[in-house]
C-alpha cells in the first residue's frame, strides 16, 4: 500500500521529477546482494557420514526418523510418498538464533521427493503446479523436528537469496523484538500441512510459494512470553500490491506466517527478514 | 454432429438463485403486487409520487416527474436488508418483500422495500426476480485504478498519527464471483515527502490478491507498514488478525528518533514495532487519514446510509504526545467526487461514503 504523496486531486499524481526519481530509485536499489551465495536449494552438506547410520541408531533410528518426519509433516499414509532418510552434517544453516543446533553435528535428513501440496480447504481438483522436494531435518534422537524446507524448484528465478542467520536475527530484533528461543519438547498439536491449511484459509496461499521454509519453535515478540508456533516462510510468492515504484519486488515476494502450534490460530505475518543489503 | 452445451458457473448460479428465490416465495404465498401510490402520510416513502423539486426538498433522490422518491438507502436497488450493498444476504429479504411486505417491514426495519423494484416499473412482482439475480451475479466489472478519499494535514513535523475508524461495506468489485485483484483499505499514516519517500502506516485491509488461481478469496487483515529508504530492507510489512466489527483505534508513532523505532497500536494495545535506520533523525512532513481503493468500483468504507467515520483524528508532534488535529474543509481530498463523498464533521472528525456502492 502506498502513502499518499500530497494533498492533490486527482491523486496520486506523478510529475516528471517524481517519475525520474522513482525510476532512479528502481535502478539504485536492487535485489541481488554482493555476496557469493548459493541458490537456496538443498541443505549445505559438509559431510554425509558412512558410519552415521550406526551412530544414530542404524536402521531402527532411520525408521524412527522417517516416522517422525511424516508425523510432523502430516502424512499419514507412508506408502503415498517417497521418503528417504540419511545422516548428514550441515556446514551452514540460515535458521535465526538456532542454526548452531542444526549445523556441525550429525542429524537426520528425511527427503520427501515429488510432493505436491494437497490442502484440505483447497477447492476440489485443485493441483499444486510445483513438484516439491522437502527436506525434513530431525535431531539425532530422531524425536525432534529441526526444520522443514522445500528446495527451490528448477525453472524459477529466485529474486534474492534467503538471508544469512546473523542478518536475519538483526532484522528480527528490529521487527517487534522477535526471538526464536529453541525447539519445543512437546510435539506440535497442529502438523505442518494443517498449519499450511490454516494459512490458506486465513491469510495467504501456500500454493503460490516457490519455496516453503518452516520451523516449529518457541518464539516471542515485544518481550512477551514465548509461545510454541509454526513459523512458515512462503518464499517466491506473487508480489503483493504496492503502487510505489521504490518498493522492490524482492521486498514483497515473501511473507513469514506464524501459527499457534497448539490452538492452530493464525497469529501474524511479516516480510521480515528482508533480503540482505547490497554491498 | 451434436454439440454438447455446457452450463457455465454464472448460468448455474443464476438458475440456483432464481430457484431459491422462487422457492422462498412459493413457501409463503403468491406475490401480492404492490403498486406505487400517494398516501400523504407525512413521510416520503414507497407510496409517494412527488415532483422532483418536492422530492429533493424532502431529502430524497428524484427519478423524474411522476416517479417515486426513494430515500434512506439511496438508490441501491437490490439492497433489501439495509446494509448498503447488494449481496447474497439480500436474497431472503428480497423474496419476503415480494410476497409479504408487512413481514418484510417487521423483519428488516433498516431496509427499504422500495428497493426490490428492480425493473423500476413501479410494481413489486415476479418480473423483478431476473434483474435481481442478474445484479447479484453480474455486478459492474472491476476497473483497476487506485482511488483515495482522505484528509491530509501537512506540516508540523509530526511523529505520530491516530484515529478511530468505523467502517461499513468495503465490498470488492464483483464480489463474490470476480477473481480480479481488489482492495479497500483504511489507515492512518505519517508520511515524509522527498526522495526517497518515507512513511509509517497502520490500519486494515479487505482485499482479494492477485495470486492465481484462488483470487476469489477475500482476506481481511490488520496491518502495519514502514518505508524508510530505497533498499529492500528499508521496507517492512506486517499482518495481524482482522479487527472485530465496530470502531477501532489505530495509532502509529515514533518511539525514538534516536533509533528510528515506530510503534503500532490497535485499540491502545501495542501489537508491533519496526526499527529502521532510515527513520533515525527523521520526522514526518504530514499526516493522513485515508480510504484507498484498488479499483474505482471497490467499495469505499461507507455507504449513503451508513457513512465511514474517522473520529478522534490526532497527530503527535512530540513522540507519543497526541493532540487534536485541527482539520478544515481544505484538508479533505477526494479523487472522484462523482463516485465518493467526504464531509467534515468537526476539527477532529470527518466521514466518507460511496455514492454508488
Amino acid at each position: 500500500m502506498k502513502a499518499p504523496a500530497q494533498s492533490i486531486t486527482p491523486y496520486p499524481k506523478l510529475d516528471g521529477l517524481r517519475v525520474f526519481l522513482a525510476v532512479g530509485i528502481a535502478f539504485v536499489g536492487n535485489c541481488v546482494n554482493g555476496q557469493s551465495q548459493r541458490p537456496t536449494t538443498a541443505p549445505v552438506v559438509a559431510n554425509e557420514r558412512s558410519d552415521g547410520m550406526a551412530a544414530l541408531g542404524g536402521r531402527e533410528g532411520q525408521s524412527r526418523a522417517i516416522a517422525e518426519a511424516l508425523e510432523v509433516f502430516g502424512i499419514r499414509d507412508s506408502d503415498s510418498v517417497s521418503a528417504e532418510a540419511r545422516v548428514v552434517t550441515l556446514s551452514e544453516d540460515k535458521t535465526p538464533f538456532l542454526h548452531d543446533q542444526i549445523t556441525n553435528r550429525p542429524i537426520w535428513q528425511v527427503t520427501i521427493a515429488d510432493y505436491r501440496l494437497k490442502l484440505r480447504s483447497a477447492p476440489e481438483g485443485h493441483e499444486d503446479s510445483i513438484s516439491r522436494t522437502f527436506d525434513v531435518l530431525i535431531d539425532p534422537t530422531g524425536n525432534r523436528l529441526l526444520k522443514i524446507t522445500s528446495r527451490w524448484p528448477e525453472g524459477y528465478k529466485e529474486s534474492a537469496p534467503e538471508p544469512r542467520a546473523a542478518f536475519a536475527e538483526d532484522r528480527f530484533r528490529d521487527s517487534g523484538r522477535e526471538v526464536y528461543h529453541g525447539f519445543p519438547d512437546p510435539p506440535p498439536a497442529v502438523n505442518f500441512l494443517q498449519a499450511l491449511n490454516i494459512i490458506y484459509t486465513t491469510a495467504a496461499d501456500p500454493y503460490d510459494a516457490k519455496q516453503i521454509v518452516a520451523h516449529y519453535v518457541a518464539r516471542s515478540t515485544l518481550g512477551r512470553k514465548p509461545q510454541d508456533v509454526w513459523a512458515i516462510n512462503l518464499r517466491g510468492i506473487t508480489p503483493f500490491e504496492s503502487s510505489y515504484p521504490g518498493v522492490l519486488e524482492c521486498a514483497r515476494d515473501h511473507k513469514r506466517h506464524i501459527v499457534d502450534a497448539k490452538s492452530g490460530k493464525w497469529l501474524f505475518a511479516s516480510t521480515s527478514p528482508q533480503p540482505e543489503t547490497p554491498e | 454432429m451434436t454439440t454438447r452445451q455446457l452450463v457455465s458457473a454464472p448460468q448455474y448460479l443464476a438458475f440456483a438463485l432464481a430457484t431459491a428465490i422462487i422457492s422462498l416465495i412459493s413457501a409463503s404465498a403468491a406475490i401480492a403486487q404492490t403498486e406505487a401510490c400517494s398516501n400523504s402520510n407525512g413521510h416520503v416513502d414507497f407510496c409517494d409520487d412527488l415532483a422532483p423539486s418536492a422530492c429533493v426538498a424532502q431529502g430524497g433522490i428524484s427519478l423524474g416527474p411522476g416517479t417515486r422518491c426513494p430515500v434512506g438507502q439511496g438508490t441501491i436497488y437490490g439492497n433489501l436488508n439495509g446494509d448498503g450493498v447488494v449481496d447474497l444476504l439480500d436474497v431472503e429479504p428480497f423474496a419476503l418483500a415480494l410476497v409479504d411486505p408487512d413481514s418484510y417491514d417487521a423483519s428488516f426495519p433498516d431496509g427499504n422495500i422500495f428497493l426490490a423494484d428492480m425493473n423500476l416499473d413501479g410494481l413489486l412482482n415476479g418480473i423483478d426476480i431476473p434483474p435481481f439475480v442478474e445484479r447479484l451475479l453480474f455486478p459492474p466489472p472491476c476497473e483497476f485504478g487506485r482511488k483515495y478519499t482522505f484528509a491530509f494535514k501537512p506540516g508540523g513535523d509530526p511523529t505520530g498519527a491516530r484515529a478511530r475508524i468505523t467502517t461499513h461495506n468495503m465490498l470488492l468489485c464483483g464480489e463474490p464471483f470476480d477473481t480480479k485483484p481488489g482492495g479497500s483499505l483504511v489507515f492512518v499514516t505519517v508520511t515524509r515527502l522527498g526522495s526517497p519517500q518515507r512513511w509509517a502506516q497502520t490500519g486494515y485491509a479487505r482485499y482479494r490478491s492477485r495470486t492465481p488461481p484462488h483470487s476469489l478469496t477475500v482476506r481481511y487483515l490488520r496491518y502495519a507498514e514502514t518505508k524508510a529508504g530505497i533498499l529492500p530492507l528499508d521496507y517492512e510489512w506486517a499482518d495481524g488478525p482482522a479487527p472485530e466489527p465496530g470502531a477501532h483505534l489505530y495509532d502509529c508513532h515514533l518511539l525514538s528518533q534516536l533509533f528510528g523505532t515506530w510503534l503500532f497500536l490497535y485499540d491502545d494495545e501495542l501489537w508491533h514495532e519496526f526499527t529502521r535506520p532510515g527513520w533515525i533523525g527523521q520526522r514526518g512532513t504530514g499526516v493522513e487519514w485515508t480510504n484507498e481503493l484498488w479499483n474505482a468500483n471497490d467499495g469505499l468504507a461507507g455507504t449513503p446510509s451508513k457513512h465511514c467515520l474517522f473520529s478522534q483524528c490526532q497527530l503527535a508532534q512530540n513522540w507519543n504526545e497526541f493532540e487534536d488535529t485541527n482539520l478544515t474543509a481544505f484538508d479533505l481530498n477526494n479523487s472522484d467526487p462523482n463516485e465518493y463523498a467526504i464531509q467534515l464533521l468537526s476539527p477532529t472528525s470527518f466521514e466518507i461514503w460511496d455514492l454508488n456502492p
